[in-house]
């Protein structure tokens, strides 16, 4: 099945999630959450710590079960082949420290019984290339920098060559600098693959620099608040996106939105006078 | 995805100073060693110093401990019986309870129902002093090297146990999203993130129960024994023949040395990653 730019690639409907505590209180994580995600668009699902966005994505990639509703990959029901073609990028680069930087891109292609050892070695070495790794190869983990550790994090999700690439936080363990150097190295090889990417974030100008739309989520019980399609030219850079016009406004309208989120829940008052200033 | 790369991306230098700072940390290794040797050597010239003012029963010198250990070894009193005894009943004990300590480790660790069940009982049984059990397994077994292994085996099981349960659950949490994610069997899993990921854990353990068997083998061949080295221990205290003791101390401490080092190699040949790690941090 082919798919024109257009068509609906990843679609989560209705999805709910319930999980219980010790003492068996049910505590809804995700309430009825729908989004689709075209072929070769990056959406972003941003919100606070609590809103769900993290646990959506492991349901996307079903590494847990949900209660209700539907994902859908190709206009098909998520199972196993669907699985294989979506890889994820964890928040900790998670690299298997007694395999080296090779053989943990390896690790993600070890399902795919298909490929021959040859192919998976050559198809890690490309996807360590195309994050300007393949000199650290034979390296361990431990040796490399945490930036570095995250970048071979990614070359394991493109070495799958999957449909979509599910990317949860993949900078917020990084300190500054080399979150705004990966922000910027990884946005341009998404931007230069036409990759579809569905990347959880709670900064909203991370957001806004690498995303074609933003889900905004809210917290207790998770649910999509509102969705902002991010009308800025490619390819983008920090320094001039931050000064766009239409990235301020965009900025503004996602801030207060949250702002009036919180306000809501601390004091009803001075939430009211936001409220009626925007 | 044949596509080039311009922005900068590559870290050669950076891998460079990753890999001199390696070698530096190599080189400071080697000079640690060098400064335990001329401990040891000044510890000695100052037990001889000290020993040749003392009655000999008090701590003896190490030139006199040196000729009765080189008599128990090559001598007239060769007690290469005893060290036998000793050393099989350690090893046997040992492997047992390698066995025991990760069978029940990775069943502790895996399962939520075994930890919540076991639980009360490993802390009590762990924060038992277990030399308490030694009379009764001689009540139960006899004075003979059954209950002195079993003993051993009790000693020995909990550190490789709590460590390999601790790694179990430590690798679990943090690497089967992963597997899962790559699609792996659960078998896969197993093979391929858990049982890799404990070895470190599963070395620690070994380690420090490569030491408490030497203890266990004392204390029990001192208790319920009439062989061994423990045993010699004991008779030479009450016969206030302190040299011959502290040439058996010798060989029990040198059982011990090559015991621990042993499984420090095999740590760093099955498990480098785990000792470099720690050694970056």
């Amino acid at each position: 099945m082919t798919l024109n730019d257009e068509q609906c690639l990843l679609e989560v409907r209705g999805v709910s999630k319930a999980f219980s505590d010790r003492r068996h209180n049910r505590k809804i994580v995700l309430d009825d959450v729908s989004l689709t995600v075209k072929q070769g668009e990056f959406v972003s699902i941003l919100g606070k710590s609590g809103c769900g966005k993290t646990t959506l994505l492991r349901i996307i990639d079903g590494l847990i079960e949900w209660d209700e509703g539907e994902v859908l990959l190709e206009n098909q029901s998520v199972g196993k082949a669907q699985r294989q073609r979506m890889a994820f990028v964890f928040q900790d680069s998670n690299l298997l420290p007694w395999r080296s930087v090779k053989k943990n891109v390896e690790l993600n292609l070890e399902s795919m019984k298909e490929l021959s050892p040859q192919e998976r070695s050559d198809r890690a070495i490309e996807a360590l290339r195309l994050v300007g790794l393949e000199d650290a190869a034979d390296h361990a983990p431990y040796q490399l920098s945490g930036g570095m550790q995250q970048r071979v994090g990614v070359a394991r999700a493109l070495a799958r060559q999957p449909a979509v690439f599910l990317m949860d936080e993949p900078f917020g363990h990084l300190d500054n600098f080399t979150r705004e150097r990966l922000q910027q190295e990884i946005g341009a090889l998404i931007e230069r693959l036409n990759a579809t990417v569905v990347f959880v974030t709670h900064d909203i100008d991370e957001a806004i620099l690498l995303s074609d739309k933003i889900v905004l989520m809210e917290a207790d019980p998770g649910r999509v608040s509102k969705v902002f399609n991010v009308d800025l030219p490619r390819p983008r850079w920090r320094y001039n996106v931050r000064a766009h016009p239409e990235a301020m406004r965009l900025r503004e309208e996602i801030v207060t939105d949250l702002h009036l989120k919180i306000a809501d829940w601390v004091q009803p008052e001075e939430a009211m006078l936001n409220g009626s200033e925007s | 995805m044949a596509v080039s790369l311009e922005e900068g991306f590559s870290d050669a230098t950076e891998l460079q100073v990753i890999d001199n700072a390696l070698q530096r940390s190599r080189l400071r290794t080697g000079f640690k060693y060098s400064g335990t040797l001329y401990l040891i050597v000044a510890l000695l010239v100052l037990w001889q110093f000290i020993g040749s003012f003392l009655d000999p029963i008090y701590i003896s010198k190490p030139t006199i401990v040196a000729s009765n250990l080189w008599d128990m070894l090559f001598g007239k009193t060769q007690i290469w019986h005893d060290i036998a005894v000793s050393a099989s009943e350690m090893y046997i004990g040992l492997a047992i309870a390698l066995v025991v300590g990760s069978v029940l480790g990775l069943a502790i660790g895996r399962s939520r129902v075994i930890r919540g069940i076991t639980a009360p009982y490993v802390v009590f049984l762990n924060a038992t002093p277990l030399v308490i059990t030694l009379p009764l397994l001689a009540i139960w077994l006899g004075v003979d090297e059954k209950a002195r292994i079993v003993f051993i085996v009790l000693l020995a099981t909990w550190p490789i146990l709590l460590n390999v349960a601790a790694g179990c659950r430590n690798v679990s949490g943090r690497f089967t999203e992963l597997g899962h994610s790559a699609g792996l069997s659960r078998s896969d899993v197993i093979r391929k993130i858990i049982i890799p990921g404990v070895l470190p854990y599963f070395l620690t353990g070994a380690r420090i129960s490569a030491g408490l068997v030497v203890i266990g083998m004392v204390v029990s061949e001192m208790e319920v024994s009439l062989v061994g080295l423990g045993y010699l221990l004991a008779s030479y205290a009450s016969g206030f023949q302190t040299s011959k003791l502290l040439a058996v101390f010798v060989i029990s401490t040198v059982f011990g040395l090559i015991n621990v080092g042993l499984l420090s190699l095999a740590t760093r040949i099955w498990a480098p990653w785990a000792v470099l790690e720690r050694k970056e941090r």
